[in-house]
Order: C-alpha cells, then sequence, then structure tokens
C-alpha cells in the first residue's frame, strides 16, 4: 500500500509536487475545469483546477486568484513545474471536467467553453493532450498518483476511471 | 412506489429547525422588515448570538476589531451580510449532514445550498427584483427536501445509480418514478409544516420547474438559476452529477448576460469556502 500523502486542490487553485508519495486531488469538478500535468523523469506532478475561461471577465480577481481562469492559470501551472526541473517535451497533459447541464438555450455552457479554452492555449503552445474525459453530465474527483504517474476519476456509482 | 404516508412519517421524524430559526426566518421573509426587527428576535436566543459573535470573529469575515454585540456585528457588516449571516447560522446545522441517499457527504449539502443562496441573492440585486430578501432564504433551505427522502433514496440508491447512468432522464423525474414525488414538492410540504411564507414554500416546490410558480415566478426563477450554478460549480453534485435541466424562460425573464453569469461565479466560490467555517463551529 503506497503511503498517500494527499494533496487537495481546491476550486480555483492550483499544487505541483515532487513528493513521490503524494496523491493530488481535486473533488467535484462540474463544469469546471482540471488540468494535470507530470514529467515521469523528474517526477514532478501538478493539477490545476480552474473555473471560468478568460480572465478578461473580472481583471481584479484575475490579478488576486488567477488559478480561477484557464488563460491565466494554465501558464503558471506549466511555469512552477518547470521550477521543480520538469521539461516540456516530457510532460504528459491530461483533463477532466467541463459536463454540462441540460440546457437547450446554451445560456450554461461554461464547461464547454472551459474545454475550448484549455484546447486553444495548448494548440498555440504547441503542446499535445495526452488524455481527457471532459463533457458529460456527471461531477468528477480526479487523482494523479505521483508514484506511478497514474490519472483516474471517480464519479457517484462508477469505479475508478483511467485517463 | 413509496407511499405518501411513508413520507410524511420521516417528514416528521426529521428534527425540525430550532424554533428560533423558524422566527427568523419568517421575520426575515417580512415585507418591510428592518434589521432591527430581526435583532430583536434573534436576541432572544444566546446560543445563536454567541454563534453569531463567534463567526464575526474568525477568518469568515476577517475583521479587525473585535465584535462583541450584534450591534456592533450590524455596523462592521451591514444590514445584508448580518442577517445572511443570520440565516446561516440558523440553518447550518440542519444542511450540514450527511445525505447518503443523494451520495452527498457531510457539508456537501451545505456548501451546495449556501452556493445557491449567495448566487441568489447576487442575481437578485444586478437584475434589481422586487422580492430580494426572500430569495437568500430560498436558495438556502430549496433542498431540504433531500433530507426528508434521504432513507428512501438510500434503499434505492442501486437503482438510482442505474437509471442516472443508462438515461438522460432528467433526476427530478428519476425521483418521482421511484418515489412518486421529487424532492422539491416533499420540500415544500415541508416548508408548509414549518407555517414559511407561501412565496418560499412555492420556490423550494418549484425550483426545478421554474414555469410552474404559482406565487412569485421572479423568486423561482432565481433560485432556480442559483442552484444550476451552484451545481455547475460542482458544489452537491452527488449521485444525480448534472442531471438536471436549465430552463431558458428564466434567463430570458431577465436578460441575463454569460458575463454576469460568470462574475456571480466567481463570487459564488468565494462565499462558499466562507462557509466552510460553520462546519467548524
Amino acid at each position: 500500500m503506497l503511503n498517500d500523502n494527499r494533496i487537495v486542490v481546491d476550486v480555483a487553485d492550483m499544487r505541483v509536487t515532487n513528493d513521490i508519495n503524494a496523491v493530488i486531488v481535486t473533488y467535484a469538478l462540474g463544469s469546471c475545469i482540471a488540468v494535470t500535468i507530470n514529467d515521469p523523469v523528474a517526477k514532478v506532478g501538478g493539477m490545476l483546477h480552474y473555473m471560468l475561461p478568460e480572465s478578461s471577465i473580472d481583471k481584479q480577481k484575475a490579478e488576486m486568484r488567477p488559478f480561477m481562469f484557464g488563460d491565466t492559470g494554465i501558464p503558471l501551472l506549466f511555469k512552477e513545474a518547470y521550477k521543480y526541473g520538469a521539461i516540456m517535451d516530457r510532460i504528459i497533459v491530461k483533463l477532466a471536467g467541463g459536463a454540462s447541464i441540460q440546457d437547450a438555450s446554451g445560456a450554461f455552457n461554461i464547461g464547454k467553453r472551459n474545454y475550448l479554452m484549455a484546447r486553444k492555449m495548448f494548440w498555440k503552445n504547441n503542446v499535445m493532450i495526452d488524455g481527457e474525459s471532459v463533457g458529460g453530465m456527471i461531477s468528477r474527483t480526479l487523482y494523479l498518483e505521483m508514484a506511478t504517474g497514474r490519472i483516474y476519476f471517480k464519479s457517484s456509482g462508477m469505479g475508478d476511471v483511467e485517463i | 412506489m413509496t407511499e405518501l404516508k411513508e413520507i410524511l412519517s420521516k417528514i416528521r421524524e426529521i428534527p425540525p429547525l430550532p424554533n428560533i430559526a423558524l422566527k427568523v426566518i419568517r421575520t426575515t421573509s417580512k415585507p418591510d422588515v428592518s434589521v432591527r426587527d430581526i435583532i430583536d428576535v434573534v436576541r432572544l436566543d444566546q446560543g445563536l448570538v454567541g454563534k453569531i459573535l463567534k463567526l464575526c470573529n474568525s477568518s469568515y469575515f476577517g475583521l479587525r476589531r473585535t465584535v462583541d454585540s450584534l450591534q456592533s456585528a450590524l455596523v462592521l457588516l451591514g444590514d445584508t451580510a448580518l442577517i445572511n449571516t443570520v440565516l446561516n447560522s440558523c440553518s447550518s446545522d440542519f444542511l450540514q449532514k450527511n445525505v447518503t441517499g443523494y451520495d452527498l457527504r457531510r457539508g456537501e449539502l451545505w456548501r451546495h445550498s449556501v452556493g445557491c443562496a449567495f448566487a441568489s441573492h447576487s442575481l437578485s440585486e444586478k437584475v434589481h427584483t422586487t422580492n430580494k430578501d426572500v430569495v437568500y432564504t430560498a436558495g438556502l433551505l430549496h433542498d431540504i427536501g433531500k433530507i426528508a427522502l434521504n432513507a428512501f433514496m438510500t434503499e434505492k440508491f442501486g437503482e438510482i445509480v442505474k437509471r442516472v447512468q443508462e438515461s438522460d432522464a432528467e433526476f427530478i423525474t428519476i425521483e418521482k418514478e421511484l418515489l412518486g414525488y421529487h424532492h422539491g414538492e416533499i420540500g415544500a410540504m415541508i416548508a408548509q409544516n414549518w407555517k414559511f411564507p407561501d412565496v418560499i414554500i412555492d420556490a423550494v416546490r418549484y425550483h426545478h420547474e421554474p414555469e410552474k410558480a404559482e406565487v412569485d415566478k421572479e423568486v423561482t426563477f432565481i433560485v432556480h438559476i442559483g442552484d444550476i450554478l451552484s451545481l455547475m460549480l460542482g458544489y452537491g453534485c452527488g449521485v444525480a452529477g448534472l442531471h438536471y435541466q436549465f430552463h431558458r424562460d428564466a434567463i430570458k425573464h431577465f436578460d441575463v448576460s454569460d458575463d454576469m453569469i460568470e462574475r456571480i461565479s466567481a463570487d459564488v466560490v468565494e462565499a462558499v469556502a466562507k462557509a466552510d467555517e460553520f462546519l467548524k463551529l
């Protein structure tokens, strides 16, 4: 049994670690997106849980809480991982979340827009997404197991689902 | 299908909100109520006063001065924050329970309810509705039906999971198929039992079917939007996930923009983070 040093990432938060025994977790992703990155050689992993796509909506908030937004949070996640010795070419990137309510009006399509923001940013920076579980109507709790690099989620009534 | 008789007996079994809480909620729901009237009611219960003052002096507000009376709390926080704190203090014990039948661990229903109440109140201020005073309360209590249905849902949990996974049906439809009633209808019966004002009973009953609201459509529309926002942020989804329908009439009625929804979401997260302080009291 692994020694589970749990590192919890709250909504609008980001955590990076090189603790090989850590499990990084974020609970209950609804329409928010979690981005996980993992360099298996440097043994550096990180997770961002952002809730809105663009920081232009509230500049002051973006300054105080940059992890709230995809466009300000994603670059900071990578920068933090580089500080720990992660190298872009080795980083494995996976995404989860971006669920939606049943909404014919499209007024509540934040989940989809959150996802598109991640896609756009990775595409612009030539970063490949190595795996994802996005959309649908489920809430996901996402785990990154540092010892194995395993990334999986749990949802109510379901077992572990690998990404 | 579960008999109404059984559900009604379950409603009688659930420990009611304390009398002082019922009194506060009824008082805050009256038109033209002043913050002084509310303080006069709260003052009758030293336990509640203690809880509110403890909260005022915690990191919840991060105030630099010590708050030693309701009077100074009013000066430092202002009317709205004080009233909402009183309402939160009255209902937190009741709402923070573990609701296993909905797969909501301790505190999850509480976070969801505060998220909904805060979003509802914030939206009502932005769109200038007339019935602002009751939307916070209605938002806070909209899911009380889940507490009464918890035992029945726990019994049928396996079947619920199966239906959620295998169909796109709305969760209230699944509840109705399995129990005969959904949590809005049962919540309204509880609210009626507690003699809440009609506008709150109506919003609790129809928060997932707002176009059916009979007393004040605007209040119900707002609580509907607040509920959906709180779910989308991941608060209190549980076994239902996001298997709920958004009713476009609500958005159309107020002409709410995407920007407004996003700004409110950003504030909701901060309000819910603070609400965790109640779990420590």
